[in-house]
């Protein structure tokens, strides 16, 4: 039986993380292995491959786990691989796209705006209303801006890393909430951003390695700060940053798995928790600017990364406690006998 | 003359028109299709004395059983027996009951009964065939997570009793069913083993006499 569990786990968890992972890291590979003159081009090339990392690892644990569905669609959550795949080529164009005339956060609105619209009009649950599409429409929007904010400002590295730990969190929020398959992809988007956040960074550090090696073989100038030499290896490192349509179209997959946990919940799971997990990079934000500027990049990674997992893992402490609180009522509760405490209140 | 054409009609007609109505069920109770009963008593489920005992097979170890409380529907059925029920059984998700809460919600969820989507599990016998006295073999059609299929049900009528309102009377049908083929297969491959794919559902039901309005 644990062989066969280990495999089942290995293919649907595993294999699709391989897959998203490998795909980004590539992306990433091919940028570090390329010369300076078209490293640019690398560059645009490898953010197309990181928007559509995740999402590739999301349709392969779908595929792996419920099998292909076709349309008409049978259950409404069925719709998923069709959002997240509509998802990553919007994302994938956009990443192409540079529109310098209008300022970006007018670029990042039109984004999650599409992106948002897109979900509105198709992507219907259970006990769907108005008001909940709507939602769902505001909801991309505004963490598709929130997530684009942080990808902006931190790295490669910590944004693949806060994005893994929201991935994490929403799939043990869908294993509370008993949807234990979505949870399995959930869990399987958060190991590939993860491993492409390792990638990224193993490469970055290489990177900065080798241009400090570079810098450090040349005879410094007579007047020039020998500080200032290690600065632009350090700047230099980012191999690939992250573009607001990747951190876009992550944000919408994230709210539509959200939307889609919170329509089939069944557990003691609260609209507060998916929204706390969702909005957890925004509290990255609080601690990016002023007090990081000058920080070493590591330091800088540890602490939005950190306050990330931590708002994640008091809502997923939350979140079980609620469960576990109910639980023991409701043992409390079938112990007891109506009957009988109509007998004793008659007394 | 005219008296013995009078008494002949008075024989011949009885005869012709029983010639010329379908029998209501072959010689020594054989096997013989019966869609429709000749005389139904129209009864009405009684939701409290009515349930459905499910049985899966868990880590392919013990027989796990769980049931659905409140059963609601219809039995058409000639008190005489000379025909099949006709069962008409709907049964809600949200009365499931395994005595956990936790396993009630994973069951009413996506992964297995999807209870957001399909709310009701429904069986309406089509027709059927005797196997004994008070015992028939009802084919149907089983609606389940939003597929319908023909099944094959073992039913039993358990005794004719008084209730309160009239007569009651009870029955006990059984019928095995593979959940992959309605499209629950969660447990069966992904993950592996974790539960059977055969499902025996033991279904109790009791019914009272309508009254008439």
């Amino acid at each position: 039986m644990l062989p066969e569990v280990a495999l089942y786990l290995l293919t649907v968890l595993l294999l699709p993380a391989f897959a998203g992972m490998a795909v980004g890291g590539f992306g990433v590979v091919m940028v570090a292995r390329r010369a300076q003159a078209d490293r640019q081009q690398a560059v645009r090339r490898a953010q197309v491959v990181q928007a559509i990392a995740a999402p590739i690892a999301f349709l392969a644990s779908f595929l792996l786990e419920t099998g292909p569905v076709g349309l008409p669609l049978t259950e409404r959550w069925h719709v998923l691989p069709y959002a997240v795949a509509v998802a990553a080529i919007v994302g994938a164009i956009a990443s192409r796209m540079r529109l310098p005339w209008w300022p970006w956060w007018v670029q990042w609105s039109i984004v999650a705006a599409i992106l948002g619209g897109l979900a509105w009009k198709f992507v219907v649950f259970p006990a769907s209303n108005p008001y909940l599409q709507a939602g769902l429409l505001g909801s991309i929007v505004l963490v598709g801006l929130l997530w684009s904010a942080v990808a902006r400002d931190a790295c490669s590295v910590g944004m693949a890393m806060m994005a893994a730990i929201v991935f994490a969190g929403l799939g043990v929020l869908m294993v509370l909430a008993n949807f234990a398959s979505l949870g399995v992809m959930a869990f399987a988007v958060a190991a590939a951003l993860a491993g492409l956040g390792i990638v990224s960074g193993v490469l970055n550090l290489r990177e900065a390695a080798r241009l400090r090696a570079a810098a450090s073989a040349q005879p410094v100038a007579v007047g020039a700060d020998p500080a200032g030499a290690a600065c632009p290896a350090e700047a230099a490192c980012e191999l690939v940053p992250w573009t607001a349509a990747a951190a876009t179209t992550l944000a919408a997959i994230a709210c539509v798995l959200a939307l889609c946990g919170h329509a089939y919940n069944y557990g003691e799971v609260r609209p507060l928790h998916w929204a706390v997990i969702l909005l957890s990079p925004f509290f990255a934000l609080l601690v990016c600017k002023p007090c990081l500027r000058g920080a070493k990049p590591i330091v800088g990674v540890a602490w939005r990364v950190g306050l990330c997992l931590v708002v994640v893992l008091v809502t997923l402490i939350n979140a079980v406690g609620r469960g576990n609180a109910v639980e023991d009522a409701g043992e409390g509760a079938a112990g007891s006998d109506p009957m009988m405490d109509m007998l004793e209140e008659s007394k | 003359m005219r008296t013995l054409i009078v008494a002949s009609s008075f024989i011949a007609v009885p005869f012709l028109v029983a010639m010329s109505r379908p029998m209501s069920s072959a010689p020594f109770g054989a096997a013989a299709p019966i869609t429709q009963p000749a005389v139904a008593g129209e009864l009405t489920l009684d939701p409290v004395h009515s349930m459905a005992l499910f049985r899966i097979q868990h880590l392919e170890a013990g027989q796990f059983w769980g049931r659905i409380n409140a059963l609601s529907g219809s039995v058409a059925w000639p008190m005489d027996d000379s025909a099949a029920p006709m069962i008409k059984a709907v049964a809600e998700i949200k009365h499931i009951d395994t005595g956990s809460e936790k396993l009630d919600n994973n069951l009413k969820g996506p992964n297995f009964f999807n209870e957001k989507e399909f709310p009701s599990i429904s069986f309406s016998s089509t027709g059927g065939t005797r196997v004994a006295e008070r015992h028939w073999m009802l084919s149907g059609d089983l609606s389940l997570h939003g597929v319908t299929k023909p099944v094959q049900v073992d039913c039993v009528v358990t005794g004719v009793g008084k209730g309160p309102t009239g007569k009651k009377v009870g029955f006990e049908c059984m019928v095995t069913i593979k959940r992959s083929d309605f499209g629950m297969t969660w447990g069966i491959e992904k993950p592996p083993k974790a539960l059977g794919d055969e499902v025996r559902l033991v279904i109790g039901l009791e019914a009272d006499e309508t009254k008439a309005e």
